[in-house]
């Protein structure tokens, strides 16, 4: 039940201000792997674009994360290749960047993270004084808060004390603290809801910053505050300064404490700036657009461009409809109907067999020499940047979906290099395409992706689906207890194929996707990288 | 006059809840105006936009021709002549269905029963016409004394107002309208419900006092209301004079939608909700900006602001392109 809105006004009125504490935390070993980090980030152009996102959200993560130092970062930078390879590749400059954050990322994992210390410190004196108090967190990063109390294996830290979403905020009971690490940021890494500024349900924000990394300007957005005239508008939060917004007559007042450990830089006294000030100032690729992120699981998700429709079961009214992929999709299940493609008709029944035979021939071959059949499939036009990590990730057994190369394109090279097509005697049916054709189609259903069709065809396929839905009406509640449950369209519907029911575990929007990463099944891990 | 809000003991009348009801009050338009819009912007998820209605709805009771009687002969004329499908008319009294059936020789109209085997003809003289309702919609007023149940809440609701004219009571009007969420009228409802008010020992929520003709169905309505989900009026009376939209999807559907664009709009939002959905009424904010002035004048008589809400109210300054 969420606080009543007499006891809300009559919480907020009783005091004219709130307080921000707030822990800026500075580390010289870990500003030197930031310096470093974000000089490659922001020079990595070009065919490196790629590793350039991967350290990007690694750092990010780093930033809003209470995070052990462990060998992420290390790992992701050998990736790169030895620090001749890189010198040859990206130049001296990057090179020497290179081998600063290769040291430093190895000296941080003899360290505690400072933010974690803080973290447990401010969390055992909010325990011992009594004081109710909530961590506003991404879902994902709550296992790195749990973590700071082994002994107690998380005991400490119950579910009920996570706040994941503006709609949990929502329904969140008055409290005393919000802990919140990192700064605060409308979307992407760290976000979290104005809300907290502009609607508090609590007294105290404390706040565990890394240092230079200030609020996003404008955060604690109000629609009213439009049309108020310039200078009644709040200041920027960024600065270390009270934060007040008059239109609503709410003040924060901020108390900065700052800390460093007693490591030596590598660079001397350099400061410490703000990364994501930064990132959001980089190119963003020409195709990538703004998208919403329907997580379905721990691992997984789907991306959709603003404004699209999803099929939607709400479980509550037992309703399935067309709907924005909003924080009302929370709890629902979403619906993608895999269609078969007429073109490809019968041995689709024939789930998981095409990707078994490409997945044993791939780790034969990789087996047999990683090198020769790297360079094979360059020379045929298969130019990934870390192309044996994908062929090792490739060759993993299918789980919720088929690792396989993103594009459809590099999908055809690797089956034509690896020599695999239907053999003459086979039935004339599966002729009517290629092997990679069925075995592609295979990995697309995997995905939950539509075949590409015309708007028309696809306005006809969307009725059908909501007809051939309501055909399965007694399964659909028969399987309401899963977390996810796919069922085939009942024969006799205009449509072939299944349905594939996913219960919505979050939404989260304001990440920038390539155009051609939406609307699939795809891995969080993958996804981070697009999140700004 | 007491106050509960979902079940909890009773108080007095909060702050909050009377500065809405306060806000509502002094809105009504001076005939003529500009039209204005306002936004108003909640920490929490609430009854607001009926607390307004409420408050913009006891101001009519104080106000002469703020009823339907006037307009209803006339709307009767309009149907008549153009005998939309669907439409049926009920008597006080008389049974059963009417249908429209042509004009007298005075051009009144004339109503027979569809089904009847009587071919009998009803004409619809001016001083008749308040004993015809539309089927399906209010009646225009009530007899014999009768009033809207709960009556004796309203004389209650604000400190400065004026007398109610008791004829109000008894007769429907169409001029203050409540746009409901975006996702249908049962969550605008229900919200409603879970306020309830207590004078001299009756209770009556917030969802029975504003009278809703589909809430409180066979007495009168001084309330239109507008299903932001299906976009359908509950009575097709001619544009309202203002419409307080419930949420940030009924507000924007409503500012520009079609048959409220002289309608003052009131949006009440609240701010726990995802940041895109508060850019897009911010940027429906700035965008009247080109057309609409800033319009401080009405918050000056009302009660101190609770500390929490966010008014910010515009005035047309220009003619919309």
């Amino acid at each position: 039940m969420p606080v009543t809105a007499s006891r809300l006004f009559d919480f907020l009125d009783d005091r004219p201000s709130r307080s921000i504490e707030r822990y800026a935390i500075a580390s010289a070993a870990f500003g030197d792997l930031r310096h470093s980090l974000r000089f490659m980030i922001v020079n990595l152009v070009g065919d490196a674009t790629g590793i350039s996102d991967r350290l990007r959200s690694l750092l990010s993560e780093w930033l809003t994360v209470p995070v052990r130092f462990d060998n992420t970062v290390l790992l992701a930078l050998r990736e790169m290749g030895g620090p001749a390879a890189v010198e040859s590749r990206w130049g001296r400059d990057i090179r020497s960047h290179y081998d600063d954050a290769c040291r430093t990322a190895q000296e941080l994992m003899e360290l505690e993270n400072p933010v974690r210390a803080t973290l447990a410190n401010v969390i055992q004196t909010l325990c011992g004084d009594g004081r109710s108090f909530r961590i506003f967190c991404h879902r994902r990063s709550r296992e790195h808060f749990e973590s700071l109390f082994p002994a107690a294996n998380g005991a400490a830290l119950h579910g009920s004390v996570f706040i994941h979403s503006v709609a949990e905020y929502r329904e969140a009971e008055l409290f005393d603290t919000l802990l919140k690490v990192g700064p605060l940021r409308s979307r992407g890494w760290g976000s979290a809801p104005d809300a907290l500024l502009t609607a508090p349900r609590f007294d105290t924000l404390i706040q565990v910053v890394w240092s230079g990394c200030g609020d996003e300007p404008g955060f604690g957005y109000d629609p009213v505050s439009e049309s108020l005239p310039a200078g009644d508008t709040a200041p920027d939060p960024g600065a270390v300064a009270d934060w007040c917004a008059p239109g609503l007559q709410l003040k924060w007042e901020v108390q900065e404490t700052r800390s460093r450990d007693n490591t030596i830089r590598l660079h001397g006294d350099l400061p410490d700036i703000n990364e994501f000030e930064v990132f959001t100032k980089l190119a963003q690729p020409t195709d990538a657009q703004r998208s919403t992120l329907v997580q379905v699981d721990d691992c997984h998700g789907i991306l959709y461009p603003p404004h699209s429709w999803v099929l939607g079961l709400d479980t509550v009214t037992n309703s399935i409809d067309y709907r924005l992929p909003g924080e009302s999709l929370e709890g629902m299940f979403l619906i993608l109907p895999v269609v078969n493609d007429a073109r490809l008709a019968g041995p689709q029944a024939e789930n998981g067999n095409f990707s078994r035979i490409w997945k044993e021939k791939l780790k034969a071959e990789y087996q047999r020499d990683p090198a020769a059949l790297a360079s094979r499939l360059r020379d045929a036009g298969l130019q990934l940047l870390f192309l044996q990590g994908c062929i090792e990730r490739w060759c993993r057994p299918p789980s919720t979906v088929i690792h396989a190369p993103q594009s459809m394109h590099h999908f055809e090279i690797l089956i034509e290099v690896l020599g695999l097509d239907f053999g003459p005697n086979e039935p004339a049916r599966r002729r009517g395409a290629t092997w990679w054709q069925f075995a592609w189609d295979e990995i697309r259903r995997a995905r939950g992706e539509a075949i590409q069709t015309g708007f028309q065809e696809q306005q006809a396929v969307d009725e059908q689906a909501l007809v051939a839905l309501r055909a399965l009406d007694s399964d659909i509640r028969a399987n309401l207890g899963h977390q996810a449950f796919h069922l085939p369209i009942p024969a006799g519907e205009w449509l072939e194929g299944e349905f594939r029911f996913y219960k919505v575990l979050a939404v989260e929007e304001g990440l920038m996707a390539p155009a051609d990463e939406l609307k699939k099944l795809c891995g969080l891990e993958r996804i981070d990288q697009w999140r700004v | 006059m007491d106050f509960s809000e979902v079940g909890s003991t009773w108080r007095s009348v909060p702050s909050w809840a009377s500065f809405l009801i306060e806000f509502g009050f002094a809105w009504p338009a001076q005939p003529g105006a500009s039209r204005r819009i306002a936004i108003v912007s909640m920490p929490c998820d609430s009854a607001a936009a009926g607390l307004i209605v409420l408050g913009a709805m006891r101001r009519c009771l104080e106000l002469d021709d703020a009823n339907d009687v006037g307009s209803h002969y006339q709307r009767l004329l309009e149907l008549a002549h153009k005998r939309p499908n669907g439409v049926s008319l009920r008597h006080a009294t008389l049974p059963g269905c009417f249908v429209f059936d042509g004009f007298d020789p005075n051009r009144n109209p004339m109503v027979k029963q569809p089904r009847s085997k009587s071919s009998r003809r009803i004409n619809i003289p001016r001083a008749s016409a308040m004993d015809w309702r539309i089927n399906g919609e209010a009646p225009v007023a009530v007899r014999n004394g009768q009033q809207v149940p709960n009556s004796q809440f309203y004389a209650h609701l604000v400190k400065q107002g004026g007398n109610i004219r008791p004829s109000n009571l008894s007769e429907s009007h169409s001029q203050i309208c409540l746009a409901g969420r975006g996702v249908g009228a049962a969550p605008t409802r229900g919200c409603m419900a879970d306020i309830r008010f207590r004078v001299d020992g009756c209770e009556a929520n917030l969802s029975q006092l504003l009278t809703v003709q589909r809430w409180m169905p066979g007495t009168i309505s001084r309330v239109n209301f507008y299903n932001a989900r299906t976009e359908e009026f509950d009575r097709q009376a001619g544009r309202p004079q203002v419409v307080i939209a419930d949420g940030d999807a009924s507000f924007l559907r409503v500012v520009d939608g079609k048959g409220f664009e002289h309608s003052d709009v009131v949006g009440v939002i609240h701010r726990t909700m995802e940041r895109d959905r508060l850019e897009a009424v911010g940027t429906k904010v700035r965008s009247l900006r080109q057309w609409y002035d800033r319009d401080g004048a009405i918050l000056n008589g009302l009660p101190e602001r609770p500390r929490g809400i966010g008014i910010a109210v515009l005035r047309r300054s220009q003619p919309c392109q």
